[in-house]
């Protein structure tokens, strides 16, 4: 099941510039050649990266909690066990 | 926040989105590095990832119930105010995990959502992966990435 606009790579070809430019609309559309997904069209925007770390703070209500320190199983061996199973 | 034309985005993996948040061994290094990268993606599935990670410390006793709801909370805004840019999963990423493990060398160990990971990463044009897990660090060179553990 997909929740992106799907279009044919025909109906890419009969109207490209039309597709291309509602990309901003759909965020992505994904490109099917004979029901396969070939390709997705990606919308990009020009506005300039911005450092969104730099002035990162925990929100009030939690900092204090979570600055206590945390043990139990490391979060990397958390995570790969979960992958292994 | 000012402008930085000279970022260059950095491709997280799961385990250290977690990181970013739990005091526990690496957080700092994480922390410093994001700042340093300044703008950070993630996969989709590290929604799921962390919030299972997290869950796990609770189920362990490691984190009270308030440190709990203050590690999902934070996550939970930190995700709806977009502070990593989340890609995927897409039909077309799946097809892509599909099509990775067709040809893959039968020697190379890769777990499902370490390929979810890798292909992620090539679709938007990374050439390098941070992680710090062993097994998706070495499995980055089947997709032809240079993955760093920066903890």
């Amino acid at each position: 099941m997909s929740y992106m606009k799907e279009i044919s790579l025909r109906e890419l070809h009969r109207n490209t510039g039309a597709w291309v430019r509602s990309t901003r609309r759909y965020g992505a559309i994904l490109v099917r050649d004979r029901n396969t997904a070939v390709a997705t069209l990606t919308a990009v925007t020009e506005e300039p990266l911005v450092n969104v770390f730099e002035r990162w703070k925990p929100l009030k209500k939690f900092a204090a909690l979570l600055d206590r320190p945390v043990g139990g199983t490391r979060t990397e061996d958390t995570i790969s066990k979960d992958r292994d199973r | 926040m000012a402008d930085s034309p000279s970022l260059v985005p950095a491709y997280f993996d799961s385990a250290l989105v977690a990181k970013f948040y739990l005091n526990e061994p690496g957080r700092e290094a994480v922390r410093r590095f994001a700042s340093e990268a300044g703008v950070v993606v993630t996969p989709g599935i590290a929604v799921a990832e962390v919030s299972a990670a997290f869950h796990r410390k609770l189920r362990e006793g490691a984190a009270d119930q308030p440190t709990f709801k203050a590690l999902q909370g934070q996550f939970a805004h930190d995700v709806t105010h977009g502070l990593r840019k989340t890609i995927g999963p897409t039909e077309a990423l799946f097809q892509q995990v599909h099509a990775l493990f067709l040809r893959l060398d039968p020697s190379v160990f890769l777990r499902s959502l370490d390929a979810l990971h890798l292909v992620t990463a090539k679709a938007e044009h990374f050439d390098r992966l941070f992680s710090n897990d062993r097994h998706l660090l070495r499995a980055c060179a089947s997709l032809g990435l240079e993955g760093i553990d920066p903890t």
